[in-house]
């Protein structure tokens, strides 16, 4: 058995059947060099069409995310502020109870005008 | 060799080279009538497919048409063509190999059989090449389709010649191996 020659054989050029040329030829001469409607230029259009989808999807994912994170940021801001805000009313209202206590304490601690009299 | 062995490169066919570089629509229908079947079996050959491969020898031709300018002489448009019609079918072997394709037993017949071989023998080698790799495929087809040296295969695919040398001594002893097995097995049955 002589493999290469009967590669060879198998091998051969082979005929892209009738009116092949005339086609080549037709689209050659549009100038558009590249057929219109073709096997290959659909695929690529096809390809290009899937990038463009999968980019605008991508674009969507994005943009979606960010404004949930921003929604998100806002309401932290908004709780980060009313605790603040209630920290700084419990200090105050605290602050003004040490006040009285003090004044009273105080006013608990003086001798009586009848004690005054009675010392005397 | 390739160069000598293109009888292509006649000075009638340098003539209507010209013609087609002028614009001569005619001349370029002669200049793709003159080629067609190398490059369309070339592309048969390595992508397996007969609609994907008539994807790959139009827009050969298109592209020629394209680029004719640059094309000197009818040795340098053989060249040429080989070298596009290979790249442009490893391309599409490589694209197409997800795809669902017939089996290697349905590869389509690329020529009348000639009872000047063993046709059994010719469709057992033609199925087992379909089954190599996209790059040793076109090395092998390069090598026995247009009859190519292992250089000028490199020179074509742009590989070391001995990565050229190596695809060919594996591809045949694998072909050899296996139609060996093949024919063994088909005279086992009858």
């Amino acid at each position: 058995m002589n493999v290469e020659q009967e590669l060879r054989r198998a091998l051969r050029p082979a005929d892209p059947g009738p009116r092949f040329t005339e086609r080549v030829v037709a689209m050659a001469q549009s100038g558009a060099g590249r057929a219109v409607g073709s096997a290959p230029a659909g695929r690529k259009v096809l390809r290009r069409a899937g990038w463009v989808v999968a980019a605008l999807a991508a674009s969507v994912t994005l943009a979606t995310s960010a404004g949930l994170a921003y929604l998100q940021y806002q309401r932290w801001a908004e709780a980060r502020t009313a605790h603040d805000q209630l920290v700084a009313a419990l200090r105050f209202v605290s602050a003004e109870f040490d006040e009285v206590q003090r004044k009273v304490a105080g006013r608990d601690a003086r001798p009586t005008a009848q004690e005054q009299n009675r010392q005397r | 060799m390739a160069l000598a062995q293109a009888s292509l490169a006649a000075p009638g066919h340098d003539a209507t080279l010209e013609r087609a570089r002028a614009g001569d629509v005619e001349a370029f229908g002669d200049l793709e009538r003159q080629h067609q079947r190398m490059v369309f079996g070339l592309a048969l050959n390595v992508v397996r497919d007969r609609p994907a491969a008539e994807d790959v020898a139009q827009e050969v031709f298109l592209q020629l048409h394209r680029g004719l300018a640059g094309i000197s002489s009818a040795a340098h448009l053989l060249f040429w063509l080989r070298r596009v019609t290979a790249h442009r079918a490893i391309d599409a072997a490589r694209r197409d190999r997800h795809r669902v394709r017939e089996r290697p037993d349905e590869v389509p017949e690329l020529v009348v059989v000639r009872h000047d071989g063993d046709p059994l023998l010719v469709r057992t080698l033609r199925r087992l090449v379909a089954a190599l790799p996209p790059a040793p495929r076109t090395v092998v087809t390069l090598r026995y389709q247009e009859d190519l040296d292992p250089a000028e295969i490199a020179m074509m695919l742009d590989m070391p010649v001995n990565t050229v040398k190596s695809h060919l001594r594996r591809a045949l002893a694998v072909l050899r191996a296996r139609a060996a097995q093949a024919l063994a097995g088909e005279e086992d049955e009858r």
